[in-house]
């Protein structure tokens, strides 16, 4: 439960930071070029570089907005691959307020979906090829390579689009720009490792969301106030949680699909950590730099195709132990494997999560699959209130 | 402690269950239809119950409800999920099982259990009604024009098992109907539900994994043509609880928290 004094801090911040997020977006329409990403492969670096503004283009849980995006895309693939192009439909602001997008082709439908976008909603869309294929026969260069080349035509294409060329010294400044807002998120989720916490992972969660669509240096002072009125907390003086602890994982939980999360925090569930696409893992790797002489461009390739929680594009070993890594780090009593119904990817890697999760870490794993209509409330409520039960009941 | 009631009633989509316990010892148990007000079909039958018991419902301490309809039974002290309460009954009934397979209404559930009757791991087949005596109802009585109580009786007459692919239980009526039309038996159809059944909550069990001892519970389990068919589909042999029908072993489990709650609470 909330500390009262983190509840009284912590008041309002969340909301705070997500109307900003739609002050902003209006606002910045007449400055300045706005391009869209949907998958966290797309480096936002490379957007501030051309002098634009990136927006992730996140959001979710709107049953509108798959009903209209099945225009595009059939009626049983992934909820969120539909509604990227259903909020267009339904006049979402964020996406109607796009110039541009970088579609990173991390599955069919998101394939799909960058040639919708130029085809048929007549938007400059950008594909980012990618690819993680190396074993004793192909060496981890050949797909390096690959998707360096790639970042390096994206970075042509956005350069093209603003009239103002991406230039290595303004790379560097967007990525110290991006990695100072990594190391204050970073810290915000560390919080939760600890049962004496001033914020809670949902909190943070819901920062992380908000950050999508943020001014970039306005995120970042806030983060800063946050994180240093925080720090001056006495942890020692808060109340240890006693709820069972949990680790979300699995399909993009986007912006506004908060189903699942409030049926585990009704239920009396505690989610601790994650690993989702739109959690943690954006803070947990920093791109780092080699001295001055170091290309930034290496450096977002190796930090971008190595250090995203996707299923698609990661061998299943590194999958997994970073899994059994976060639960260790966190504590964790059981893991809620998410997945958007008829989302393949995530899916398919459901077995080897909760094998690995029983053999090394003698814990348990709940699969939640769900769409973003209100139709299977009931039955994943009873999923997850028996699945806490359970854990209670140890 | 003084002699003391406590209840568990158990929602489901087709039937409410109540079962009654005194001084922690099995009472009664009680079986009606749910209809279109749960709650109110959780409360009469909890009611009757203790009646039936030969009590006032005021000397009732502490009332578990569980069942799909907990959410709206605002006369439950607390609710708990299925999972929980048929683990629980399934222990109490016979101590040395490690799996219960509850084949219910509306979905089917396989449940783990360690030794002293708590839920280790579970799977619940995902809002459809393939594998569920809901499929067994509609094929039974809007296609075959039998009871449902006589399905069992009549598999075990059948000469071979007729394959039936559709999960789907609209589809399989169609299907039915063909098999029906090419002149098939009734017996050899019904086997083939059966065989349909097993097979799909089969393969929920062995995503789990099946432990013996494994016990059927639920309406399906009275069903002896779906025991026998699943215990050829898992390949081991299935025990359902003959000294209370398996119908009530969600309500019993609910019944024996509720006991366990009432204990907390007086501190005793």
């Amino acid at each position: 439960m909330n500390n009262g004094n983190n509840s009284i801090l912590l008041a309002g911040l969340p909301e705070r930071i997500e109307r900003d997020s739609a002050r902003i977006t209006l606002a910045r329409n007449a400055r300045s070029k706005v391009v869209g990403y949907f998958c966290p492969h797309v480096p936002e670096e490379l957007i501030m570089a051309a002098d634009m503004i990136p927006v992730r283009l996140a959001q979710g849980g709107d049953i509108d907005a798959v009903t209209a995006g099945e225009d595009y895309l059939k009626a049983d693939s992934c909820p969120y691959a539909r509604s990227c192009l259903g909020f267009r439909k339904t006049e979402n602001p964020i996406y109607t307020g796009v110039d541009a997008v970088c579609v990173a082709y991390t599955c069919d439908s998101m394939r799909k979906n960058q040639e919708y976008w130029a085809d048929y909603l007549g938007i400059p869309s950008f594909p980012l090829g990618i690819t993680q294929t190396h074993d004793r026969l192909r060496s981890k260069t050949q797909s390096l390579e690959y998707y360096k080349n790639e970042l390096n035509l994206l970075a042509g294409r956005l350069g093209t689009l603003s009239g103002q060329p991406v230039t290595n010294s303004k790379l560097k400044r967007a990525i110290e720009l991006t990695n100072r807002i990594r190391d204050k998120l970073w810290r915000l989720f560390e919080y939760p490792a600890d049962k004496q916490t001033p914020i809670e992972w949902r909190d943070v969660f819901r920062i992380a969301q908000a950050g999508f669509t943020m001014d970039r240096q306005e995120y970042l002072d806030e983060l800063t106030l946050l994180d240093d009125r925080l720090g001056k907390i006495d942890k020692q003086s808060l109340t240890p949680d006693s709820r069972p602890r949990l680790m979300i994982c699995g399909s993009i939980i986007a912006q506004g699909d908060d189903k699942v999360l409030d049926i585990v925090g009704a239920a009396g569930g505690n989610i601790v950590a994650d690993s989702v696409c739109t959690g943690s893992m954006f803070s947990r790797k920093r791109v780092t730099l080699f001295g001055l002489a170091g290309s930034p461009m290496d450096a977002l390739a190796e930090r971008y195709l190595y250090n995203i929680p996707c299923p698609f594009m990661t061998d299943l070993p590194k999958r997994l132990s970073r899994i059994v890594k976060i639960a260790r780090d966190y504590n964790i009593d059981g893991i809620i494997y998410y997945s958007l119904k008829y989302c393949d990817t995530w899916r398919a890697e459901f077995k080897a999560v909760r094998d690995i999760a029983q053999k090394q870490l003698s814990i348990p794993t709940l699969l939640i699959e769900a769409e973003y209509s209100p139709a299977d409330i009931g039955t994943i409520k009873t999923k997850v209130e028996a699945f806490i039960e359970m854990m209670e009941g140890r | 402690m003084s002699e003391h009631i406590v209840a568990g009633v158990d929602i489901g989509s087709t039937t409410a269950k109540a079962v009654v316990l005194k001084n922690g010892q099995l009472l009664l148990g009680k079986i009606e239809s749910t209809g279109s007000n749960p709650a109110r079909a959780g409360q009469e039958v909890l009611e009757s119950a203790i009646t039936d018991s030969g009590y006032d419902k005021s000397r009732l301490e502490y009332t578990v409800v569980t069942g799909y309809g907990r959410v709206s039974a605002s006369f439950a002290d607390k609710t708990v999920t299925e999972i929980t309460c048929h683990g629980r009954g399934a222990h109490f009934v016979s101590p040395d099982i490690k799996t219960v397979i509850d084949i219910g209404g509306q979905d089917s559930k396989v449940i783990s259990v360690d030794a002293s009757g708590r839920v280790v791991d579970f799977v619940i087949n995902d809002k459809c009604a393939s594998g569920t005596g809901r499929f067994l109802e509609s094929a039974a009585q809007l296609v075959l024009h039998v009871p449902l109580e006589d399905l069992g009786k009549l598999s075990a007459g059948a000469t071979s098992v007729c394959k039936i692919s559709s999960m789907c239980t609209v589809f399989a009526q169609t299907e039915i109907i063909s098999l029906l039309a090419a002149g098939e038996s009734k017996e050899n159809i019904i086997a083939g539900l059966h065989a349909s059944i097993a097979g799909r909550v089969g393969t929920m069990a062995n995503r789990l994994g099946v432990k013996p001892v494994v016990m059927m519970t639920g309406g399906v389990a009275k069903n002896t043509g779906v025991k026998y068919a699943l215990e050829k589909e898992l390949g081991t042999s299935i025990i359902v609880p003959d000294d209370i029908d398996p119908q009530l072993i969600g309500a019993l489990g609910a019944a024996l928290i509720a006991e366990d709650m009432l204990k907390a609470k007086t501190g005793t």
